[in-house]
C-alpha cells in the first residue's frame, strides 16, 4: 500500500470517528459515561476557584483592615486632641472667671513639671520674674489654694505645695469661724493646728484662709476636715484636712499679688 | 513504558495548567503544543529506530486523537472536535516535518504552531456550529484563538526536534 493511501486511510478514520461521535451527540444522546469522568476535573476547578476566591477575599480584607486601623488611629488621636482642647477650654474659662472676681490677680501660668528638689514638694511654672511673679505670692486654682511661690527665675517659678511639711497658712473654719493654722505633712493630707479640744469641729467642715498671715487673701478655700481626734490629746485636737486642690491634677494656676 | 508515563504526566499537567491559567482573560490552548511537541520528538524516535512509512504518522495521530478525546471528555463539552483537531495536528506535524519541510527551523516552528492553533479553533467553531444547538460567537472565538496563538508562538521557537538540539 502506498504512503498516500495510508495517509488517506488515517485521515478518513480520524474524520469518520470524529463525525460519528459528534453526530451521535447531536441526536441528543450524550456519552453519560464520559460525563462521569469529567466530574473530578470540574471538582478540581471548583476547589481551585474557591481557593482563589478565598485568597482574594482574605487579601482584600487584610488591606481593608490595615487601612481602617490607620484611619481609626488617626481618628482616635484627633478625638483625643479635641478632648484636650475642650478640657483646656473649660479650665481657661474658669481661670478667666477667677481673674474677673479676684482683684489681686497677677497672671496665670502653666505647670510644666514637678519640682526638681527631691526633699520639697514643689511644681515648676512656665512664668517667672519677667511676668511679675515674686517669692511668697499665693498660688491658687478655681478649686482652692495650691501653695506659694518658693523661688523665682526670670522665666520660671517654683511653687511650694500645700502638702509640703514646710508649708503653713493661717485659716479659719468656715462655719465655726475658729482660727488655726494648716500645715503640710509631706503626704496627701494636711493638719489643722492649734484648735483646742473644747472647740466642736465636725468632719466635712470647710476650711478657708483667714488672711491673718499677710500672704494669702482671706476666704480662699483650702480643704475640708477629714478626720478629728479629741481623745488622748493634751493641748490641741488632731485634725486632718483633705485639700480641695490635688496637686496631681494641676495644669494651670493663678498667681495672686501680695497686698 | 517510561516514555508513555512521561507523556501521560505531561499531558495531565498541561490539562491542569490549561484550566487554571488564563492570558488576557482568555483561555490558553496548551494541548496543541503538547501534541505538536510529541509529533516532533516521535519523528526522531521512529527515524532512529529505522521505521519509515506511516508509523510515525499513525502514532502521532493516535496520540493527538487521544489527547483531544481526553480533553473533550474532561471538559464535559461536545466530544469529537478535540479528537479530530488534535488528531489532525499530530498527523500534520508528522507529515510536514518528514515530507514537506524536511528540516525544522524556528520560522517553520512558529508557522506550524500558528496554523495548528488556528486549525484547532476553526474545527471547534465548525463542530460546535454543526453539532450543537448553542450559538457560537465566531468573532469571540477567533479573538480567543488569536490570544492562544500569541501564547503558543514562543513554544514554536523553543520546541524543536531532538536532532536540532
Amino acid at each position: 500500500m502506498s504512503k498516500a493511501k495510508k495517509r488517506l486511510i488515517i485521515l478518513f478514520s480520524l474524520f469518520s470517528i470524529a463525525f460519528i461521535m459528534m453526530a451521535f451527540q447531536h441526536n441528543r444522546k450524550s456519552f453519560s459515561f464520559f460525563d462521569v469522568l469529567s466530574y473530578p476535573f470540574h471538582a478540581l476547578s471548583k476547589i481551585t476557584s474557591s481557593v482563589n476566591l478565598n485568597v482574594k477575599t482574605v487579601k482584600e480584607a487584610l488591606e481593608e483592615n490595615t487601612r481602617l486601623r490607620k484611619d481609626l488611629t488617626a481618628l482616635l488621636l484627633e478625638r483625643q486632641r479635641y478632648n484636650e482642647f475642650i478640657q483646656e477650654n473649660k479650665r481657661l474659662k474658669a481661670l478667666l472667671s477667677l481673674k474677673e472676681h479676684e482683684h489681686r490677680y497677677l497672671t496665670a501660668a502653666k505647670v510644666i513639671s514637678r519640682g526638681y528638689d527631691k526633699v520639697l514638694n514643689t511644681i515648676i511654672l512656665d512664668k517667672g520674674g519677667n511676668s511679675g511673679i515674686e517669692k511668697g505670692m499665693a498660688v491658687i486654682t478655681t478649686k482652692g489654694l495650691v501653695g506659694k511661690v518658693h523661688s523665682v527665675k526670670n522665666d520660671f517659678a517654683e511653687v511650694l505645695l500645700l502638702r509640703d511639711s514646710n508649708f503653713s497658712v493661717a485659716v479659719r473654719l468656715q462655719n465655726g469661724r475658729r482660727e488655726g493654722v494648716v500645715a503640710g505633712t509631706g503626704y496627701d493630707n494636711c493638719v489643722l493646728k492649734y484648735i483646742s479640744p473644747e472647740e466642736n469641729v465636725e468632719k466635712g467642715e470647710v476650711i478657708v484662709t483667714s488672711g491673718l498671715d499677710g500672704i494669702f487673701p482671706p476666704g480662699l478655700p483650702v480643704g475640708i476636715v477629714a478626720k478629728v481626734k479629741k481623745e488622748g490629746v493634751e493641748f490641741f485636737q488632731q485634725i486632718e484636712i483633705m485639700p480641695f486642690q490635688s496637686d496631681a491634677k494641676l495644669e494651670e494656676v493663678v498667681i495672686l499679688k501680695q497686698e | 513504558m517510561i516514555k508513555i508515563f512521561t507523556w501521560g504526566l505531561l499531558a495531565v499537567l498541561v490539562f491542569i495548567a490549561q484550566t487554571q491559567f488564563s492570558f488576557l482573560h482568555n483561555s490558553i490552548n496548551l494541548t496543541v503544543v503538547i501534541v505538536y511537541f510529541f509529533g516532533l520528538r516521535n519523528l526522531d524516535r521512529v527515524a532512529a529506530r529505522g521505521y519509515f512509512g506511516s508509523r510515525s504518522e499513525i502514532e502521532t495521530t493516535a496520540f493527538g486523537a487521544f489527547i483531544g478525546l481526553t480533553e473533550d471528555i474532561l471538559l464535559g463539552s461536545l466530544i469529537g472536535p478535540g479528537f479530530l483537531s488534535k488528531g489532525l495536528i499530530g498527523f500534520f506535524t508528522s507529515v510536514i516535518f518528514s515530507d514537506v519541510v524536511f528540516r525544522w527551523t524556528p520560522i517553520w516552528g512558529v508557522t506550524a504552531i500558528t496554523a495548528f492553533t488556528l486549525l484547532d479553533g476553526l474545527i471547534l467553531i465548525g463542530a460546535r456550529s454543526m453539532f450543537t444547538d448553542l450559538n457560537v460567537n465566531s468573532t469571540y472565538v477567533l479573538l480567543n484563538v488569536l490570544v492562544q496563538i500569541a501564547v503558543n508562538v514562543p513554544f514554536g521557537i523553543l520546541l524543536k526536534p531532538r536532532a536540532i538540539d
